[in-house]
């Protein structure tokens, strides 16, 4: 198995390996990664990741497992659903309560963007594929949208069976999948027109109109999946990612500390698990969290960490994940960053609800966390996060072309 | 920047045709900033609003105020300037109207008490966002959902009647039924006005230059409504009754997500290279007058009706199907030859509709399209 080491560095174990040679040789196949790949990854992954930490190392490998999940998915039966970044929280979650492991629901360009971008530098013909059919460079259009259209342009992720396009952020997760296809997609609408420094209130009006755009989307998915999620879901869902959030919550406790026990660009590959991976793969995404948690603890009692104690902390919106060096030339110039705006979970413990059904609760979660509100709303969090965190600054970078 | 300001400075150019209408425009537009600073004086609110489409006038002008379309653009300095408050990649429309405003020296941006934002998408956010974060003047928000729905409906009726409701406090007048139905009485007469001199366009005896009508539309904007619809009136009495020959050059459909006033490189260039605009088509920037306001009904619904859920789409609603038919249907009525994408600069739902135009356009009219940014 040509792949084997770059799998062990990644956290794979023999078993593993051996049970998942069919399906990894044909994914391997379809994707052009041969031993030379191979052999360049491995070089990736050594320099770009801290692969002292074996949690950061099995999220490394569940990120390539999920690529061949979504490569084979349609070969292997499944139903395919697509959703775009940033997602409705737990969307991918709830989906896979309904279908268990039938249905590969995914977001896929964030897969790609790790395994094909960061790990085996092989993204850039399939973002110029992006760009040739749909969205031009030197536009502020986003990558990931790009990622999607190339990666589906070149057959190397089958088409959806559904695409829930969601637009409760900017317009361009919806403008892609309707440029996809204009039939099978559904769309999800928000509209961001609070008035400044109105959070932390949030207007009947906006969570009525982005609970019944929800509740919209959940029917029309219905009739791929079946079903809409209900209540019995919402339970399934809760419990099997209640146990990784809470450990995102440890990992966040642990990044207070100074100095941070690890690079955020590090962190969020663990993080981003939540949001990314299948049904199938999800224990092993808590295994990587499980492992890592012990970990940081460790480093954090040691006082060990990237950067020396006293160093400047910064916030960023989030971090480049196709190319480490962005993080780590900050990093390098002695700046930790313990903290991004998208992993500051504050707001998870903030709700105090009186609305009933799952839409509206939906509704109210999302707009609530701030980037689904307004701009004030992001600033309020950051503000928070600041205190919390106890920043120096906030040198924002977040994908390009996304307008925050 | 020049310091006389929209009227004077930009549509007091030779029209392309000879007409008492036009030249009494002229007039009006010369003295419309002085006239503006006199009622100003007297107390009376002047309302900027952002030219997308989705800010009824009529609501404005039921109050005594006035209404200015902030509708500036085409020129470098406030793309420049406004990088100080803005990311480099919003539009350079809602770039520009950070820097009109900054810049100073128009008159339309200097003056205005309020200005109104239907948030269409990010970029307007955006802007937004910046006019209020940097304190640049009082801003009212209200929310334009991107799909047509009834309930997408009822949420930009909630808009509107917000902006109502902001309005009679800031002019301390009333929004009665009457006057409501007056103002939309008025706007829908110059809005007939506008179909009908357009119509005209269908002819291959062309009466009206392209540019001469943008001006019009531009001009719409940033007028005395009632100066505005007796000048039209004069203009569609003196065109009926002049002699024109046909014309012989391409003609052009000019299409886009923002036409600014100010913005004329793209018409100036169809017009020298032999060819007319004929029809133009735009989110932003321009009178929108395809539609007119019922006047049997509940009149906040009636406008709802017009100004949201007839009105044809802009690209960053879903789907875009609307917005694209419409332009085919404009392309077969006006007897079109070609057709000219012009994109502003990071206002994307435009470019990436315009990768999936080209070929639907050719399939269905046999009519080719160019791309200009």
């Amino acid at each position: 198995m040509y792949y084997a080491d770059l799998l062990k560095l990644c956290g794979w174990e023999e078993d593993q390996m051996a049970r998942e040679k069919p399906r990894l040789d044909e994914a391997f196949r379809i994707l052009d990664l041969g031993p030379g790949e191979m052999k360049i990854a491995e070089g990736r992954v050594a320099e770009g990741y801290d692969i002292d930490l074996m949690g950061v190392r099995k999220a490394l490998g569940v990120w390539i497992g999920g690529l061949v999940d979504v490569v084979l998915s349609k070969k292997e039966g499944k139903k395919v659903v697509y959703y775009s970044f940033p997602p409705l929280g737990g969307l991918g979650g709830r989906i896979s309560a309904i279908g268990k492991g039938d249905i590969l629901c995914v977001c896929p360009e964030f897969i790609l963007d790790i395994v094909l971008g960061a790990i085996f530098d092989r993204i850039d013909p399939i973002m110029e594929t992006g760009e040739e059919k749909a969205l031009p460079p030197g536009r502020a259009l986003c990558a990931m949208n790009k990622i999607r259209i190339g990666a589906i342009a070149k057959g190397i992720i089958p088409v959806p069976d559904l695409l829930l396009a969601s637009s409760f952020y900017c317009d361009q997760g919806g403008q892609t999948d309707e440029w996809l296809h204009e039939v099978y997609g559904v769309v999800m609408d928000n509209v961001m027109d609070s008035a400044w420094d109105e959070f932390p209130n949030i207007t009947p009006e906006r969570i009525s109109y982005m609970a019944a755009e929800i509740e919209d989307g959940w029917t029309e998915a219905a009739k791929i999946l079946g079903q809409k999620p209900d209540e019995k879901h919402w339970g399934e869902y809760s419990k099997l990612y209640g146990e990784f959030v809470a450990g995102i919550a440890k990992t966040n406790r642990a990044m207070k500390t100074d100095p941070p026990p690890i690079s955020q660009s590090n962190l969020q590959l663990v993080r981003f698990l939540r949001n990314a991976t299948s049904y199938d793969r999800f224990p092993d995404a808590l295994k990587a969290i499980d492992l890592l948690i012990p970990e940081l603890e460790e480093r954090v009692q040691e006082g060990a960490g990237p950067l020396p104690k006293g160093s400047p902390r910064v916030c960023s919106f989030l971090i480049p994940q196709r190319d480490q060096s962005v993080a780590h030339l900050i990093e390098k110039a002695g700046i930790a960053i313990p903290v991004t705006f998208l992993s500051y979970d504050a707001y998870t413990a903030m709700l105090d609800t009186t609305y009933t059904t799952i839409s509206e609760k939906s509704a109210q979660t999302e707009l609530s966390r701030g980037l689904y509100h307004s701009t004030s709303a992001i600033l309020y969090w950051t503000k928070k996060a600041v205190e919390d965190f106890d920043l120096d600054g906030d040198p924002s970078a977040h994908s390009g072309g996304r307008l925050v | 920047m020049d310091a006389e300001g929209i009227g004077e400075a930009k549509l007091h150019q030779p029209w392309g045709i000879k007409m008492n209408a036009l030249e009494s425009l002229d007039l009006h537009l010369k003295n419309r900033a002085r006239e503006l600073e006199r009622v100003k004086a007297e107390g009376r609110k002047v309302i900027g609003y952002y030219p997308g489409g989705y800010v009824p006038e009529e609501i404005i002008l039921s109050c005594g105020a006035i209404p200015v379309g902030l509708h500036r653009g085409g020129e470098h300095e406030p793309v420049l300037i406004a990088g100080a408050y803005l990311p480099r990649w919003i539009d350079t429309f809602c770039r520009s109207q950070i820097g009109f405003r900054v810049l100073g020296g128009e008159p339309a941006y200097d003056l205005i008490d309020l200005f109104v934002i239907p948030i269409t998408d990010n970029n307007v956010r955006i802007l937004a966002d910046a006019w209020e974060f940097y304190h640049l003047g009082e801003t009212f928000k209200f929310g334009v959902p991107h799909r047509k729905t009834e309930r997408a409906f009822k949420y930009y009726l909630h808009g509107i009647q917000a902006l109502k409701e902001k309005i009679e406090d800031y002019s301390g007048a009333r929004v009665t039924r009457e006057k409501l139905n007056e103002a939309i009485y008025l706007c829908n007469k110059e809005r007939v006005l506008f179909r009908k001199i357009s119509s005209m366009r269908k002819s291959m005896s062309l009466s009206i230059t392209g540019k001469d009508f943008i001006r019009l539309l531009h001009a719409s904007l940033w007028l005395d409504k009632g100066a505005m619809v007796e000048t039209l009136e004069t203009l569609v009495g003196e065109i009926e009754n002049q002699k024109i020959q046909p014309r012989s050059g391409p003609r052009i459909l000019l299409t886009g997500s923002t036409l600014a006033y100010g913005d004329d490189k793209i018409i100036n260039l169809v017009e020298k290279a032999g060819g007319a605009v004929v029809v133009e088509h735009f989110a932003e920037g321009l009178k929108y007058y395809w539609d007119d306001v019922a006047l049997d009904g509940k009149p906040m619904e009636a406008l709802a009706e017009s100004y949201f859920q007839r009105r044809i789409t802009p690209a960053w609603f879903r789907p875009s199907k609307e917005m694209r038919d419409f332009i085919i249907k404009l392309a077969d009525e006006f007897s079109i030859d070609g057709v000219i994408w012009y994109g502003l600069m990071y206002r994307d739902s435009y470019t990436v509709q315009s990768t999936l135009f080209p070929k639907i356009l050719k399939d269905e009219t046999f009519v080719e399209m160019t791309r200009r940014t």
